[in-house]
């Protein structure tokens, strides 16, 4: 059988598969639907196209908002009817003073220390509930590579002739790079490189430390730009299941590399999604498996609320759509308890 | 079996009102229980429902081309299973409808 990698993309089919697209994405009509599912129908590769385009096109989709992805839209009213005005007042409220706090930290730092110099670091302010409950972003690079972006986090994605560069300003970030011998891969950040050529591993960038955790192939972790003063010019090799860890607070960078386990790496990992897929499983064990991998912890207010029996196949980073189901069809009323908590009660009969 | 099409070509005719993406389908009739997992696998969206609500009830096979949620309206005719869906997050949920 063909692939849709077989046809040229030129040929006939390529030509109607891409013009579908670009149909389906400014909307079909009724006539245009039923004549676009008669052409699916008639041929296999038609469909295998239009696959391959479709997923192309995501592709652009995603690279072309590099901050946020239409799974990351936030919704400030989330889980606020519009009923419920008090309840929002009281959002806004609460919004607006956890936005003060960084300001406020801000505004310390300023009077109290003039002189501490360490701009290149990111700012790492507290991050609003409505972010954290935003979907974790995949990023499909134009090589391959693809970034798992957690909540929070900043990258800026620079490629040239000769390298491939990203510039991690914030955050953490699960690399799977494609090989590429010719273009390195090469993360920047806060004054190191992790440079590899085809490879797994993650990078946190806190404001003290650069963690970075190889979980497939090998990375180099070495200082950017001068590297004289450094053993082995710099070069810091991490194979699987070695940690780095990079101290920033000192003139020059100190890396200290040791080996960790699988349970310590899945741990770290934790936040990138994974589709739970079950059966059969309580409400409560479903919870407690969203409240493993997510910030934002949600709790049942009524021990009858427990013991439902539900069948899911929902991703580990969609709280957000777990939570408005509970309210849209299990009678179910969701609530903000603090920033970090939504509690679900039920509704009385 | 004529209200039966009718109902199938109506929700057919809105079926462009959940999602853009259109997925192949290949769903067995049987028991709700198994065949709303095969609808997930098959289309890999998001989808809960309560065990208790779906006991016992039978959907309808579904074969072809459609929208998500064109198919699983597809699949839960005559049955007294609804659908949920969340826009923001594309999730569905499939609720027992109460009379």
């Amino acid at each position: 059988m063909k692939t849709p990698s077989d046809y040229s993309d030129n040929s006939p089919i390529e030509i109607a598969a891409s013009e579908w697209i670009a149909k389906m994405d400014r909307g079909l009509s009724a006539d245009e639907e039923s004549v676009y599912k008669e052409w699916l129908a008639e041929n296999s590769a038609h469909w295998e196209a239009i696959s391959k385009y479709q997923q192309d096109w995501e592709n652009y989709d995603r690279l072309a908002g590099i901050h946020l992805s239409d799974h990351s839209k936030i919704d400030p009213d989330l889980l606020t009817p519009d009923t419920n005005q008090g309840l929002r007042r009281y959002k806004i409220t609460k919004l607006l003073w956890i936005s003060s706090i960084p300001i406020a930290a801000l505004l310390v730092i300023g009077i109290f220390f003039p002189f501490y110099n360490r701009t290149e670091n990111a700012t790492f302010e507290i991050q609003p509930a409505t972010e954290l409950l935003a979907r974790i972003e995949k990023k499909i690079l134009e090589d391959g590579t693809i970034l798992e972006v957690n909540r929070g986090a900043e990258l800026k994605v620079a490629y040239d002739e000769s390298t491939r560069r990203v510039i991690l300003k914030k955050g953490e970030v699960f690399f799977n790079v494609a090989k590429d011998y010719q273009r390195p891969f090469v993360v920047n950040v806060s004054g190191v490189d992790v440079e590899a050529i085809g490879t797994m591993f993650s990078i946190r960038l806190f404001e003290e430390e650069v963690d970075v955790i190889v979980t497939e192939g090998i990375v180099n972790v070495k200082p950017n730009g001068s590297t004289s003063g450094y053993d082995n010019n710099g070069d810091n090799y991490l194979k699987i299941g070695q940690r780095a860890r990079v101290n920033l607070m000192h003139d020059t960078l100190s890396v200290m590399i040791m080996s960790i386990d699988q349970s310590e790496i899945t741990k770290v990992h934790n936040w990138q999604p994974r589709l739970l897929q079950f059966d059969e499983i309580l409400l409560r064990d479903i919870i407690a498996e969203f409240n493993q991998c997510n910030p934002i912890q949600v709790t049942l207010s009524d021990p009858s609320l427990e013991n439902i029996n539900l069948s899911c196949s929902f991703w580990s980073d969609n709280v957000e759509g777990f939570v408005r189901l509970m309210e849209s069809s299990f009678n179910m009323k969701a609530e903000w308890d603090g920033n970090r908590n939504i509690v679900l009660r039920k509704i009385p009969d | 079996m004529a209200i039966r099409w009718s109902l199938l070509l109506l929700v057919m005719s809105f079926g462009g009102c959940n999602e853009k993406q259109l997925v192949k389908v290949d769903i067995p009739e049987g028991l709700a229980a198994d065949t709303l997992m095969i609808f997930a696998e098959q289309t890999s969206v998001e989808i809960l429902f309560d065990l208790d609500s779906v006991q016992g009830v039978n959907t309808n096979l579904v074969q072809g081309v459609y929208y998500s949620g064109e198919a699983l309206e597809l699949m839960l005719i005559d049955t007294p299973l609804r659908v949920d869906y969340e826009v923001e997050t594309g999730a569905y949920a499939v609720f027992l409808e109460v009379e």
